[in-house]
């Protein structure tokens, strides 16, 4: 190689370095007029409102998805200059620590108020649910009668040894479960009910399909999980060999979370951050979440989806949002202690 | 004439040097500065922490080492049908990424993989997916022994099996504990697999610390402990290269003659390897082609698929050229001064190597993260380093220079002194001696570096989870979430990508290094080569 071509190459090398850098700076950095979602739901066949959202009314939408608090230690850490417009949780206590963190704005609209009954949104409009969340027993429709059992403690009866199935610690579900019983039964009630179920050598799944699979094809008899997995196996199979159980009826009911949707403080786009939280929470789109992903609406009058429904009414134990946001910290360190992956 | 100041090629690469470690360097301030409780409120992760992590250890030390050396010793000094090839395709496996063959473990064992949601299960796949480190090391540490060595212990009386496990053995120990500890340091980096498996190692306890509990302190003082834990490891191996420089030395001559296995031997010796090939690569290829297929057939894409493979083709190519690059500048600095300045600033920035993605993201994003919120304070130009991907650059430059670094400084050790002098001597100017001598002699060491780094990027995970910027969804980041939501058809396609673009490099190694059986070398452990043996 001669000199000459060596500085040519390395000329031509650098040129071509600085401008693929430049355009893959601005094309992730996005342009300023999209709406940006930072989104704790799944990416996978829940994006469908998403998209009707964007056809409809012509705004370009950027989906990001991550864990609630993945996405809340980057708002917090992207502070004011984040480009964050919307962020939607998969659970109440995540909300909260939003909130609490100064990362959400209030908002005010009579259609919100409307729409959303006033014990599912936040006291000064930082934050609006879009769908409730049951998270309650499983058993096999084989080997369990339907009322053998029926209370989160009874998960901790020893007969159900090696018979347990429960979902990985990390997950939001569980951790604002364990919050929300902390904030209620206080801690040492709640740490005798964990370790009365990690007695019985649960087996720890990464998701709730898991567990529900696995008390289909009978590793387990008994699991916790959200009632609309349930709905989506049974949507697909209605022989699926598995019941679910709404717990602790002659008590404080069943436990319900929330995901919920909030404006992102510093937003550029508030105005369409906001009608998209008018759109999801309008009665249309509730009827997308119960029929596609088997939720529980927010909307008045929206039914609940068939085979979630035929299971009967039950009585429910809403997540109290700030108690259980404060004890989240506390709720994940008890879980840890006690041994739930 | 050789000048005794510093060049601007050592301050460049003291400067460089600087950047890339002060990141990890600044890890133990966690202990010391911030609110100081942190350590002991999440002290309950410690122990499970470190049990697990040091079982991992123990189990895939043990289990590449014996499968990595007794492949190398098979490959060596035995020979049977089909050898000629069988040596490379035992390469392959490093083309599968640990979370891409738990993808496929998972979705297709019975009972939704439970038999393998332990450690003992992690163990097992590092073992199968990294064996190749020792096995590489082993078998050019082998073939370079020579012929007249192992006829002399025959010749003492031992027979050939003993002579090898008494000799030629014992002799490539420096080679087989450098490769163990190189899997080692890959599968304490890992994050993917263990976090897919549910088995709560150090990498793991960071993320839930850090994710999970809010507490970034605390997770940057268990990445300490991490570092500390991967550096020692790096000490190791270090000191086992060191050792085989000198053994090989020892051991030059003619090369070993393979005894000729016959019969029910050699049928064994050649449908071993490759049925250990078939479960590692083929298997997986198969079933991801044809979860892929019913993906797009059922219209089970992940969304934004063409964007995510962009994205890592990009991010990728740039990371290639961006690290071999600032590789070869230090490389320079080095050959250059010979300062122990220049010395001691290298050996700081390659410290990345082997630490585990998500802390190197720990450490890179607090001082950017600073100095980004300075920035904008100062100039309002928003978020242009943590909003950006300079930041996934910069975690990519901090945990890829030094495997870089190794390949480009290997091939540049390779060329003597005496050759730059000559040219100079010939009226030839610095850049001359590096356009004419230095750049065609180093072809290979580059192209090797930029391949590396490719494939590492095209499959890193936990960094560019953490540090991804808006619409930065990668193909691994794709595997990695439909994976988490038992989505295995979803995750196919991406994954399927990953591992055939991982085939490449290998393929390019395999090349490479095919025209002089004894030379091939995984570049990260460059042993240098005898000087008469590049002239």
């Amino acid at each position: 190689m001669s000199r000459r071509r060596l500085v040519a190459l390395v000329t031509a090398g650098t040129v071509l370095l600085v401008a693929a850098f430049v355009a893959v700076v601005v094309a992730t950095s996005g342009s300023g007029d999209e709406l940006v979602i930072y989104t704790a739901r799944s990416h996978y066949g829940e994006e469908q409102p998403f998209k009707d959202f964007a056809s409809r009314t012509g705004n370009d939408l950027r989906l990001f998805g991550g864990s609630a608090s993945e996405l809340y230690e980057r708002l917090q850490s992207e502070g004011g200059q984040t480009k964050a417009d919307v962020l939607i949780t998969v659970d109440a206590a995540n909300l909260w620590r939003a909130k609490k963190a100064g990362l959400l704005q209030p908002v005010h609209s009579a259609e919100l108020d409307r729409q959303v009954p006033r014990d599912l949104r936040d006291p000064d409009g930082d934050w609006y649910a879009l769908t409730q969340r049951a998270r309650t027993i499983m058993r096999s429709t084989k080997r369990v009668k339907h009322g053998e059992v029926t209370t989160y403690a009874q998960l901790g009866d020893p007969r159900w040894k090696g018979r347990l199935c429960l979902r990985s610690g990390t997950s939001e579900y569980n951790t604002d479960f364990v919050a929300d019983r902390i904030a209620k039964d206080g801690h040492a009630a709640t740490e005798r009910l964990l370790r009365s179920w990690l007695a019985n050598d649960p087996k720890f799944l990464g998701s709730d399909t898991d567990v529900l699979d696995a008390i289909a094809d009978g590793r387990c008899d008994v699991g916790l999980t959200n009632s609309y997995y349930l709905g989506r196996e049974l949507a697909e199979d209605p022989d699926f060999p598995v019941a679910l159980e709404w717990a602790d009826q002659n008590g404080r009911g069943t436990h319900v979370n929330l995901s919920g949707i909030g404006v992102v403080k510093g937003a550029d786009q508030r105005a369409a951050a906001v009608s998209l939280m008018e759109f999801l929470t309008g009665r249309r789109q509730q009827e997308v979440f119960v029929r596609n992903n088997k939720e529980f609406p927010v909307a008045r009058g929206v039914k609940p989806a068939p085979e979630i429904e035929r299971f009967g009414p039950f009585k429910r134990d809403p997540i109290d949002v700030r108690r259980a946001g404060q004890h989240l910290e506390e709720a994940v360190r008890l879980m840890n202690e006690v041994g739930w992956e | 004439m050789r000048s005794r100041r510093p060049d601007g090629w050592t301050v460049a690469a003291v400067v460089t040097a600087f950047f890339v470690a002060g990141p990890l360097i600044g890890l133990p301030l966690s202990f010391v500065v911030g609110s100081g409780h942190g350590f002991t409120q999440f002290s309950g992760f410690l122990p499970d922490a470190a049990r697990n992590t040091v079982f991992l250890l123990v189990g895939v030390g043990a289990g590449t080492l014996v499968l990595g050396t007794g492949l190398a010793l098979l490959v060596s000094f035995c020979d049977f049908p089909g050898r000629g090839w069988i040596e490379w395709a035992l390469v392959l496996p490093l083309a599968v990424p640990g979370y891409v063959f738990t993808l496929f473990a998972l979705g297709t064992l019975p009972a939704g993989g439970e038999s393998i949601r332990s450690p003992i299960g992690a163990i097992a796949i590092f073992t199968l997916v990294l064996y190749p480190y020792v096995y590489l090391l082993g078998r050019a540490a082998f073939l370079g022994q020579s012929q007249a060595l192992l006829e002399a212990a025959r010749g003492l009386g031992l027979s050939s099996t003993r002579a090898i496990f008494r000799v030629a053995v014992p002799l490539a120990r420096p080679a087989l504990l450098g490769g163990t500890a190189l899997a080692l340091m890959e599968a304490l980096a890992d994050f993917g697999t263990v976090n897919l498996l549910g088995v709560h190692t150090f990498t793991d306890a960071i993320y839930r610390v850090w994710f999970i509990a809010f507490d970034r302190q605390a997770a940057m003082q268990l990445a300490t402990l991490l570092v500390s834990v991967t550096l020692t490891l790096l000490v190791i191996e270090r000191l086992a290269r060191g050792r085989a420089r000198y053994h090989q030395l020892a051991a030059r001559g003619e090369a070993v003659a393979a005894v000729r296995l016959r019969g029910l031997p050699a049928v064994a010796a050649s449908i071993g390897p490759l049925a250990l090939v078939a479960l590692v690569v083929g298997a997986p290829l198969v079933q991801l082609s044809v979860w892929a297929f019913g993906s797009i057939r059922d219209g089970l894409l992940a969304p934004e698929f063409a964007v995510s493979a962009r994205n890592s083709l990009l991010l990728a190519v740039m990371s290639a050229v961006l690290v071999g690059g600032i590789a070869l500048l230090l490389a320079y600095g080095v050959r250059g001064s010979r300062s122990r300045a220049a010395t001691g600033a290298v050996r700081l920035a390659t410290i990345g190597y082997g630490v585990p993605g998500s802390v190197v993201a720990v450490s890179v994003i607090v001082p950017l993260g600073w100095l980004d919120h300075r920035l904008d304070d100062a100039f309002g130009v928003g978020l242009v380093l943590t909003g950006t991907v300079i930041g996934l650059f910069a975690a990519y430059v901090v945990r890829f220079l030094a495997l870089a670094f190794q390949a480009v400084d290997t091939s540049l050790l390779r060329i003597p002194d005496e050759l730059d002098e000559a040219a100079h001597g010939l009226g030839a100017d610095r850049l001359d001696v590096l356009a004419r001598v230095h750049v065609p002699l180093m072809s290979a060491g580059l192209a090797t570096a930029a391949l590396l780094v490719f494939t590492e990027v095209m499959k890193e995970l936990p960094a560019t989870l953490l540090l991804r910027p808006l619409g930065g969804d990668t193909l691994a980041i794709a595997v990695w979430q439909a994976t988490s939501e038992s989505l295995f058809k979803t995750a196919a396609l991406p994954a399927l990508l990953i591992v055939l673009v991982g085939l490449l490099p290998v393929a390019l190694l395999i090349r490479l290094s095919a025209r002089r059986g004894p030379a091939i070398q995984p570049p990260e452990v460059p042993e240098p080569q005898p000087l008469a043996a590049t002239i």
